[in-house]
């Protein structure tokens, strides 16, 4: 019989990388809200200047892509010291 | 407080209930206060696969409908004084016992006990969620088959919602003799793969096989897997991440076979 493992070893990294796609599909947006109130503190935006995105890379690793467009920051006193 | 750990895998027939049994009797061996709950509640086989199984008088819904006190409803192992069974109901109205009740229980059962150590149910559903609410610490059983591998990686995602401080991944049946020669996925790529710390791995062996389907009783278990367990018990104890030395199997099964 021929060596099975790196076949093996390639199929089982294709099955987990495609189950990761089935993760919670209000995930993103949850995450999205959230980072969108985090920047609110430092931003002045509104929803809609913000566009996020999660995906899978080959490895298998999420990777998080935001994009934010803001005309103003809120400098705060304690960060200009 | 006790360590209070899950057995899961998501796929069954993986030994979940194998592995919570003899890692309750080697820890036990070892010195251990060890409580063994079937949560498997209603297709219940941890009494079986231990051989208390004409020892039952109370369970775990009797203790909630406040029949007996949780002292009564423990069975205490006649060859092995340090290990105790909570048995599962055999009724079908598995929805009588939720979370909260579990956790209830646990946390008693924390102030006498070493290691709670917790049969999960098979699947991702409600008896999971149940079995996991309550826990500390997790473990995943796979074998090293793709389907299983693939359920374990479903469960870990699962597992990662919950507090749980270590999440570690047992290999059941693995054939050293595949392994080495490259037949079979490693339980070293396996874990890697899951992205998990690899805490035991755990030969095939005929004798379990035959132990389940003729007595039942897995602790008369003698075989070279006994000695996967102890250590398997060990690594629990000390923390420690280290897999058996596969090859020590290799020349076992060769033994076996006679070569």
């Amino acid at each position: 019989m021929s060596i099975m493992e790196p076949r093996g070893l390639a199929r089982l990294k294709q099955v987990l990388i495609n189950d990761k796609h089935f993760n919670p599909v209000k995930f993103n947006e949850v995450l999205a809200s959230d980072v969108f109130k985090t920047l609110q503190n430092y931003m002045e935006i509104t929803k809609e200047d913000i566009l996020s995105r999660l995906d899978i890379d080959a490895e298998g690793n999420y990777v998080f892509r935001c994009k934010v467009k803001c005309n103003r920051l809120k400098i705060m006193g304690i960060l200009n010291s | 407080m006790a360590r209070v750990i899950v057995i899961t895998s998501g796929k069954g027939g993986v030994g979940k209930t194998t592995c919570s049994a003899m890692l309750g009797w080697n820890l036990a061996k070892m010195g251990a206060r060890v409580v063994l709950l079937d949560v498997d509640i209603g297709l219940n086989n941890l009494d079986i696969v231990a051989g208390i199984d004409t020892q039952i008088n109370y369970d775990i819904v009797d203790i909630l409908e406040g029949k007996c006190r949780i002292r009564q409803a423990l069975i205490q192992h006649p060859k092995m004084p340090l290990l105790y069974f909570l048995p599962s109901t055999h009724s079908l109205n598995v929805g009588k016992v939720t979370g909260d009740d579990l956790k209830m229980i646990l946390n008693e059962l924390s102030k006498t006990f070493d290691y709670c150590i917790i049969d999960c149910p098979a699947g991702i559903g409600f008896e999971f969620h149940r079995a996991v609410f309550s826990a500390n610490e997790a473990i995943i059983v796979t074998t090293p088959h793709l389907i299983a591998v693939r359920d374990a990686g479903k469960v870990a995602n699962l597992l990662y919602g919950y507090n749980l401080s270590s999440i570690s991944v047992i290999v059941n049946r693995v054939r050293g003799d595949m392994v080495s020669k490259r037949l079979m996925l490693s339980p070293v790529d396996i874990a890697r793969s899951l992205n998990f710390k690899l805490l035991g791995t755990i030969h095939e062996s005929e004798q379990i096989t035959s132990l389940s389907s003729i007595s039942g009783d897995i602790f008369t278990l003698c075989d070279e897997t006994a000695n996967d367990f102890k250590q398997l018990a060990l690594n629990i104890q000390n923390c420690d991440f280290q897999a058996n030395d596969l090859k020590r199997s290799f020349l076992g099964i060769k033994r076996r076979k006679g070569v």
